[in-house]
């Protein structure tokens, strides 16, 4: 969904027409992304349009993935950690 | 709710008990923790609810201080805490570890979550609005 919103506002119904899913579903999943800060809705009449904060999924993309490497990482070495302590305690 | 959340799975050849420990032991955590240009890291931790830690990694020209507070602590299944980071203007972010025994080995799933700024007031009272709205029902069906 916020694939398609790179190229410019799309109305509601635009958003949902390739989903299949109900029109509140769609709408439901549009306010989650709202709230996440992601997503911008402007009303106009009866037409709800949706925009992509651009600045704002820059950033998340930066953090999940600034984060997402970290404890991938972190992981990594703890698992290694674990083998070395069981080595050293002989458990 | 739903912020920016980034969750991590590793299944970890020890038991769940050694991995919970691990997290509550400053001295380990300096090998584990730190990422690999770091030159130096420091731990410090009072290890129990509302308790606080600090990781500070020092590397070349650059320095991390991560703190947090420990929120769940319930050995050997669930930690859970908060993490702010210099690194990203300290904003506060919350992490869930739950751990569960898989066999010989202990299946890890860190969950971190970051909650949008600005939208924080309205989300707590959203989050409010609905709390009271099952509340209701409770009362109603009760």
């Amino acid at each position: 969904m916020l694939d398609r919103l790179r190229d410019g506002s799309l109305t509601v119904s635009q958003l949902a027409a390739p989903y299949a899913m109900s029109l509140n579903a769609v709408s439901k999943h549009i306010k989650t992304l709202e709230r996440a800060g992601l997503v911008r809705r402007e009303i106009r009449g009866r037409e709800h349009s949706c925009r992509l904060h651009a600045e704002r999924f820059a950033d998340a993309m930066k953090w999940m993935t600034f984060y997402t490497e970290f404890w991938n990482d972190r992981m990594e070495a703890l698992e290694e950690h674990l083998i070395e302590k069981r080595k050293r305690g002989g458990r | 709710m739903s912020g920016q959340t980034v969750v991590v799975r590793k299944r970890l050849p020890a038991t769940c008990e050694e991995v919970f420990d691990a997290w509550l032991d400053a001295e380990g955590m300096r090998r584990w923790m730190c990422p690999g240009p770091v030159t130096s890291c420091e731990v410090t931790m009072e290890t129990r609810v509302g308790g606080r830690f600090r990781i500070v990694m020092t590397g070349v020209g650059v320095e991390v201080v991560n703190t947090g507070e420990f929120r769940v602590l319930n050995r050997p299944s669930k930690l859970m805490f908060t993490w702010v980071s210099s690194r990203w203007n300290e904003q506060e972010t919350l992490v869930t570890v739950e751990l569960q025994r898989h066999e010989e080995e202990c299946e890890l799933v860190l969950t971190h979550e970051r909650f949008p700024r600005e939208h924080s007031t309205e989300q707590l009272a959203e989050g409010w609005g609905e709390i009271l709205e099952k509340l209701g029902v409770h009362l109603v069906s009760g």
